[in-house]
Order: structure tokens, then C-alpha cells, then sequence
């Protein structure tokens, strides 16, 4: 392969953007890249915490804790598709910490989201609908089959398998008395007092829950009121066919990747089949990812979409091996408003068109340019500018390490000008770095 | 020079709106000029406050007649606010008890209170917030898809043909989609994301390189154009924000960011529309009464501090309007069995909006909303589409609604200049 494709997959599966894994996959043949990346992908580890009282700081302070536990696993060199896998679905099945709170409970969803990240679509989401994080968020907590909640059955179609067009508002109101019955059990009686966040538990009442026949998505389904009938509400969402050999649900899940992985506008057929291949593999994803990744649009869409804010900050540490206290991360991720584990509104990080335009705006772009400027701080001990500032071509060398190929012209001539202009190499190699990341180039994936 | 993808596009392009065919005028078009009214007074601004979530209008402005009340208190049960507490507007409604200043303003006849605005045609209207929100910003029934990508908002700001480079701002960690594809339009969270804090040795090289790296050209891949774009608006930002104070108040955050709104207006006539979405939960499907009470008095401390920092000859000519993709559900849902302040409200349709600001004609507009004739689903019938609210905008900032997409009607909800 190319180093060209090497660096667009690297770029496009992996928040770790080392140069030196670009050689490892240049190195590769497509297919052994695709084997490497995703047959031999595992699940993520995600360590388990012991939050034994939440408030033994503050619930900010183990947020930010846990915030950084996760931005160092995701630049550790083991990290890569799985972790993409796990934040593509942090950006789709939402649950915010502002209003989940606990951390303990955020975690605990997290680490379930990435036991199934690269694993089944329906355990997935099935496991995710009685997920305390959620059944808070969405407030399917307390909802009683005689009066419900709609929150959660109105979402779970609209933004987690189906999008819109595909039910009625009748079956809003009918899921949500099928899925009622659920609270989390475990919270403290009173303000102040101990509890173990680790023993917080979603619970189901018989008595809160719906019994009888309801008619939900074209069918008439019998519930008995067991703590196992949520499940038949996500069968029916999956088996729903409103023509033959289209399935609305496995068509949303890759249009969603497809925006992800390869291009923010679908393309229709592309679409089609991959949706007739998930389920055909009975939505398991590993199959779907690798004919994404073997699409013939996939290298075509290099510089296609704009990179998010977590994928920029990820990508300048891990290209430069910069120390992650070398940015103020938390700040940084506040004024994109891309908080990890605390997206904005329940439709998360969405990747349409419009929304991926949205990252470009000038507040990011200032946000971007100062992730550069901390790269214009960075020690002269450190290796990039080390090689940066030995190179015969400095402005290929600054290219080398932050990734970046086919820059335009105007980019070009910019970091050509700034290179002949400084004589210092050191205080050269620290400019070009900062102006390459400022660049419009690095905006994009 | 402006994206290239507009220049392909046919200068009028007819799309169809509820029917009727109108003329949709896209970007850089440069007959726009001529559709700008002449202007006597100062330049007009607006300030959009949006309620994002689905603020409850039911509970914002209540009738205060005693069968209005009866039938209302019937149906919403121990969410109906108490009688004694309302803000009596004599007219036979009353504001939430949170919305104290605005109910002064009310009886300084300025503020315009827009009831049971929606989608009339049931089949366009919906309970997702994100498709009513997208319709809204578009300024279109179908959404984007039928006005070529632009927002409502940037239409009008492309259409005042103004030569400011930051004509139009999103007070939030991005440009939001009713300014989509403006070339206009930029973003800033607050007076510190304008700042860029370039070591003083590279500080002239390194702006003047952002700068140059940021010139348009045509034919360039979407992506890239967008993110041209970005580094432009943030070149132009650095610039000017630098030297706008941020707001000062440290008891409310809407208060605050109704300061920063107006220091920036106040500072120079670059910006002419200002879009802030206040960060408050407007989506109450439980906890509604604690949590709505307290988005109201955040609303009315913004709209507060917005007019009282604003210098008398800017506030003039500017109007605060408030926006939100709909309105709650007319009966509670059953969350916190009878406990008033658990109790919540699922996603409902019709919506009450304010004008507000001395250009506004004080009172109410729009039907009253109709509580017994619900639709199957239990929710309001729209009387007005919400294009009308936005018609009536563009009209106030001195262009032709229909010329931008937004139909002809509007509500007489504006006094000429004084």
C-alpha cells in the first residue's frame, strides 16, 4: 500500500496517528491491513474502577478522572479501531453524564458499549435499553406502563435503529408502555449520605409493567410483563420490513457508518448493500466494517469530511508524542462541545453533512490553531522537532509527522515562505508545526 | 469571492412552499442589493434567544379569565400554575410567575407575544425535535433540502448585502444550521475564543499566514471550502472580539451572555444578527415545573441584561425574538405520580414566542391556544406556521420575506423607526 493509503486508513480507523504506524501499514497489502485491523481487533479493555462513594471529591473531579483514564488509553499505541468502534457509538447511543451524574454509572456504560463495540448490533443495543446511564437519561426510570414515559421508545427509534418516517406516534406510546416497569435502585435516601455506586442497579417491578396486546410497528405483540419483554420491542424494531429486503434498522446503523468511515454524503447504493450484508450477518458489525473499508468510495474520500474536535486533539499528541498535560484537554473539549461522555442533546455527535460542516466553524478553527500553539511550546527535546529541525526539507519533514499529504498550494507556499523566512532551526521546525496544524488541511480527515 | 457551489446554482431557483410557488434567492446573488429597502434609521439587529429542547408555552402564557383558567387547570392538574402567582397582562392572560421584567416590558408595550405558532398541515408537523428543529432553521416545511443548504438566518444576512466580514454570529461552540454555509457567519463561545495568544516573535508571520491560508477559491471539495472558511471567520474574529468586553454578570449565565451580546452590538455595526441557544434543559419530560421556572428567570434575566447594556441608539433599532422547535404536551405525562414537581411533559406541537424591544408593538398575536380542540395525539392545532414568525423578521431587518423563501405572510408586530 501506498503511504498515502496508508495514512488515510490510519487517519480513518485509528485516533492514534503515529508516523511510524503509517510505515507499519505501508508495509501491508490491502487485505493484510484489513485482517490486522479488524479480524484481529478485540474488544476494548476498559478497566473497571472502584467508585466507592462518588462524593469522596466531587462528582467533577471523578468525572475528570475518568475523562483522563480514557484520553490515555486512547493515545496509547495500542489504540485503533476498536476505540473508533467505541467513540462511533458514544457519538449514536447517547447518555450524558449532566444528567446521568453518577460517574460510576457512566462508566459502567461505557464499559458495556465496548464489550459490543466490534460485537452484535442487537446484544448491543438490547443490553444498552435497561443500562442505568440510560434508563436516567432517557427517563425510562419510574415509567409506569398505566401513564409512561415516551422518552426513551420516541429515541430508541428516531436516532438509535430506525431514523424517522418508519412509525407513528401511536407507536411511541405504545413502545413506551411496553418498555415501562424499569427504575435504578441504589441511590442514597437522603442528600449527604454514603452509598456504594457500585451497587446501583437497574431494577424491574411486574407491577409497573405492561401486560396484554399492544399493536407496535404493523404487528400485534403479546407482553406477559417479564423483565425480558424490552427485547421483544428491539426484535420487532429489527425485523421491521416495510418492503421486501429492506430493513430500515440495518440501513440507519450503515448510512451512520458509512458517514463516519467514508463520506458525510451516502452513497445510495453503497448503502444498500451494506445494509442487505448486516443483515444477512444477523447485524453483526465486524463483517459490515470490512466492506466498508474494501468500498471502492473509502480511499476516494480522503479530506471528505471534517475531523471532529476529539479526533484533532488525539491526532497532534499521538503524531508528536506530546504528554497529555500538555494541553489543557478540559477546556479545550468545553468550547468545541464535544465533552466525552457528555454530548450535547441526545442526538450526540451526529455525522451528517451539515453537522460535520458545523466542526469547521471559526470557533473550532481558533480552538485548532491553539492546539497548535501548544505545539509551537513543545520541548526541543522532544523528537519531531528534533527531526524536523535536522531535516534538509523541513516543510516535507513537518508534513511527515503531522500526517499530512496533498495540501494545497496556498498551504504550501504559506509553510515554504515561513521555512525560508526563519533561520533558527529549532524555532523553524516549532513555526511550521504550529502552521500546519492552523492549516485547512488539518481540519480534515 | 463566495463558494463556488453557489455560483452553479440559478439565481432564482422556484421551490414550492405549502403549495404556492415562491422565489428563493441563493447566496451572492448580485441582484440582492435591490431587495434591501432603503434603510432611514440605523441598521438594524435582532438577537435570537433559542429554546432548544421545546420550552412549554402553555405554561409560559396562561389565560387568566376564569373559564380560561378552569380549562386549563382541568387539563393540566397539578402542572397548572396557581392562580395567585401568575403575572396578571390584562388582557385576559398572564405570564409565568419566572418572566417578571418581561411582563414591565409588556406593559410598556414592547414586547409582542406570538401564540400558537406550529405547522397548520398535520402531516408536515412532528414531535422529533431534531426534523421540527432543522424545518425551523431552514425556514422551509421540507427542511434544508429545499432551500439549497442555507438556513433562514443567513439568508436574510446574505440579503442585507452588507460588506461586514462578520455579519451574523452563533454565541456557541459552532456556527448553528439557520446560518449554515454563510460566508458571513461565524462562531465564538465567548470574548476568549477570539483570542489567540501568538507568542509575540512568529505573531505578524503566523496571522498573515492564516490569513493567506484561508483565501477562497473556486472549485474547491466542500470540505475543504468549509474549512477555508472556518480559518477566515477566525482570522476576522481574532480581530474584533479582542476588543469587545465579555459580559460581567456572575448570578446568571444568560445574563451574561445577554451582556456579551450586547457589547458586541454596541461596539461596532459589523454584526446584525446574533444567535444565542441558551444551555438551559428545555426538554422537561420530568421535573417540569422546578425546571421550566427556572429557564423562564434565566430567559427574563438574558432579555434584561441584553437591553440594559445596550447603548439607547442601538436598542433603537434592535429586537430580541425567541425561538424553540415546539411546545409540550398538553396534559402531564405520568412521571412523579402526583408529585407536582416530578411530574413531566412529553413532546408536543404549537408554541408561544416573544418579539421584544422598543421597535415592537406591544401585545398579543396569533390565535388563542385552543385547549379542548386537541389533535388525536393530544396536542395543540397550530394557528401559524412558524415561517410567519420568520417573514416577519425579515421584514423587520428590512427585507422581502418572500424574496428569501419564507412566504408572504407576517405579523404587523413593528413600529417604523422612531
Amino acid at each position: 500500500m501506498d503511504r498515502a493509503h496508508a495514512i488515510h486508513l490510519l487517519s480513518r480507523t485509528s485516533f492514534y496517528a503515529h508516523t511510524d504506524r503509517v510505515d507499519q501499514i505501508a508495509a501491508m497489502d490491502a487485505e493484510e491491513a484489513l485482517t490486522e485491523l479488524v479480524d484481529n481487533a478485540a474488544a476494548p479493555e476498559i478497566e473497571e474502577i472502584n467508585f466507592r462513594n462518588v462524593y469522596q471529591r466531587s462528582e467533577y473531579e471523578d468525572f475528570n478522572d475518568m475523562l483522563t483514564r480514557e484520553m490515555r488509553r486512547l493515545l496509547s499505541p495500542a489504540s485503533g479501531l476498536r476505540d473508533r468502534m467505541l467513540w462511533f457509538w458514544h457519538g449514536l447511543l447517547t447518555s450524558a453524564f449532566s444528567k446521568a451524574e453518577l460517574p460510576a454509572l457512566v462508566w459502567r456504560q461505557h464499559r458495556l458499549i465496548a464489550r459490543h463495540a466490534m460485537g452484535n448490533f442487537r446484544t448491543l443495543i438490547e443490553e444498552f435499553t435497561i443500562d442505568p446511564a440510560i434508563l436516567i437519561y432517557l427517563d425510562g426510570n419510574y415509567s409506569i406502563a398505566s401513564d409512561p414515559n415516551e422518552n426513551y421508545s420516541r429515541e430508541v427509534k428516531e436516532l438509535f435503529t430506525l431514523g424517522r418516517g418508519h412509525y407513528t406516534e401511536q407507536d411511541v406510546k405504545n413502545g413506551a408502555k411496553a418498555l415501562a416497569g424499569w427504575y435504578v435502585d441504589g441511590f442514597p435516601e437522603r442528600e449527604g449520605q454514603r452509598f456504594d455506586p457500585n451497587r446501583i442497579k437497574a431494577e424491574f417491578l411486574e407491577e409497573w409493567a405492561f401486560k396484554g396486546s399492544l399493536e407496535y410497528l404493523g404487528e400485534t405483540l403479546e407482553f406477559d410483563g417479564s423483565r425480558e419483554q424490552h427485547k421483544k420491542i428491539i426484535d420487532r424494531i429489527l425485523a421491521l420490513e416495510p418492503k421486501p429486503g429492506f430493513f430500515p434498522s440495518a440501513e440507519y446503523i450503515v448510512t451512520k457508518l458509512y458517514q463516519y468511515f467514508i463520506h458525510p454524503v451516502v452513497d445510495e447504493a453503497s448503502v444498500a448493500r451494506l445494509a442487505a450484508l448486516f443483515k444477512a450477518e444477523q447485524y453483526e458489525i465486524k463483517p459490515v466494517l470490512k466492506a466498508l473499508f474494501r468500498n471502492r468510495n473509502f480511499f476516494a474520500s480522503r479530506h471528505s469530511r471534517v475531523r471532529f474536535p476529539l479526533e484533532n486533539l488525539l491526532s497532534i499528541a499521538s503524531s508528536l508524542s506530546a504528554r497529555l498535560t500538555d494541553f489543557d484537554f478540559e477546556t479545550y473539549f468545553h468550547e468545541t462541545g464535544q465533552v466525552p461522555f457528555d454530548p450535547p442533546n441526545v442526538a450526540g455527535w451526529p455525522v451528517t453533512r451539515p453537522a460535520n460542516q458545523r466542526w469547521a466553524s471559526s470557533s473550532h478553527t481558533l480552538s485548532r490553531a491553539r492546539l497548535g500553539l501548544v505545539a509551537y511550546d513543545l520541548s526541543t527535546r522532544n523528537a519531531v522537532i528534533r527531526a524536523i529541525s535536522q531535516s534538509s526539507d523541513p516543510v516535507l519533514e513537518t508534513l511527515r509527522w503531522t500526517l499530512l499529504t496533498d495540501v494545497s498550494e496556498k498551504t504550501m507556499t504559506e509553510l515554504r515562505n515561513a521555512a525560508n523566512r526563519i533561520r533558527e532551526r529549532r524555532f523553524r521546525a516549532r513555526t511550521l508545526l504550529a502552521l500546519a496544524i492552523a492549516s485547512p488541511e488539518f481540519a480534515l480527515a | 469571492m463566495k463558494d463556488s457551489k453557489s455560483k452553479t446554482i440559478s439565481r432564482r431557483s422556484f421551490i414550492k412552499i405549502g403549495g404556492f410557488s415562491v422565489a428563493l434567492v441563493v447566496a451572492s446573488n448580485p441582484l440582492m442589493k435591490a431587495f434591501a429597502r432603503p434603510d432611514p434609521s440605523g441598521p438594524r439587529r435582532l438577537l435570537i434567544l433559542e429554546q432548544n429542547g421545546g420550552n412549554d408555552g402553555i405554561n409560559t402564557v396562561i389565560p387568566y379569565s376564569s373559564e380560561g383558567y378552569r380549562i386549563y387547570e382541568e387539563i393540566r392538574r397539578q402542572m397548572a400554575l396557581p392562580y395567585g402567582d401568575l403575572l396578571n397582562l390584562e388582557n385576559g392572560w398572564a405570564f409565568h410567575p419566572s418572566l417578571q421584567q418581561l411582563a414591565l416590558r409588556f406593559k410598556a408595550e414592547e414586547v409582542a407575544v406570538i401564540r400558537n405558532i406550529g405547522l397548520k398541515d398535520p402531516h408536515r408537523s412532528n414531535l422529533s425535535h431534531f426534523d421540527m428543529m432543522e424545518k425551523w432553521r431552514a425556514g422551509n416545511p421540507n427542511g434544508f433540502s429545499q432551500t439549497f443548504g442555507k438556513g433562514w438566518a443567513g439568508r436574510i444576512v446574505e440579503s442585507l448585502a452588507t460588506t461586514s466580514p462578520i455579519a451574523a454570529l452563533s454565541l456557541s461552540t459552532g456556527v448553528s444550521p439557520m446560518l449554515l454555509d454563510t460566508e458571513q457567519a461565524a462562531s465564538a463561545t465567548s470574548s476568549a475564543t477570539g483570542m489567540l495568544d501568538i507568542p509575540e516573535e512568529i505573531h505578524d508571520a503566523f496571522r498573515e499566514a492564516m490569513r493567506r491560508m484561508a483565501e477562497d477559491e473556486s472549485g474547491l471539495p466542500a470540505a475543504l471550502a468549509a474549512a477555508r472558511r472556518g480559518l477566515r471567520g477566525a482570522s476576522n474574529l481574532s480581530d474584533f472580539l479582542l476588543n469587545v468586553p465579555d459580559g460581567t454578570s456572575e448570578e446568571s449565565e444568560t445574563a451574561r451572555l445577554g451582556q456579551y451580546a450586547a457589547n458586541i452590538f454596541n461596539f461596532n455595526d459589523w454584526v446584525r444578527v446574533i444567535h444565542l441557544p441558551l444551555s438551559l434543559e428545555h426538554d422537561t419530560h420530568i421535573r417540569h415545573l422546578p425546571t421550566q421556572a427556572y429557564n423562564l428567570s434565566e430567559l427574563d434575566k438574558g432579555i434584561t441584561a441584553f437591553f440594559d447594556t445596550l447603548k439607547p441608539e442601538v436598542a433603537a433599532d434592535t429586537i430580541v425574538a425567541t425561538m424553540s422547535e415546539f411546545g409540550r404536551r398538553v396534559e402531564p405525562n405520568g412521571e412523579g405520580g402526583e408529585d407536582p414537581n416530578q411530574m413531566g411533559t412529553d413532546h408536543g406541537t404549537a408554541n408561544t414566542l416573544f418579539f421584544v424591544g422598543r421597535r415592537v408593538k406591544g401585545g398579543l398575536y396569533g390565535e388563542d391556544p385552543d385547549l379542548k380542540g386537541l389533535d388525536p395525539d393530544g396536542n395543540l392545532k397550530a394557528s401559524d406556521n412558524f415561517m410567519r414568525v420568520e417573514a416577519s423578521i425579515a421584514a423587520f431587518m428590512g427585507i422581502d420575506p418572500e424574496e428569501i423563501g419564507l412566504g408572504s405572510e407576517t405579523f404587523d408586530a413593528f413600529r417604523p423607526s422612531t
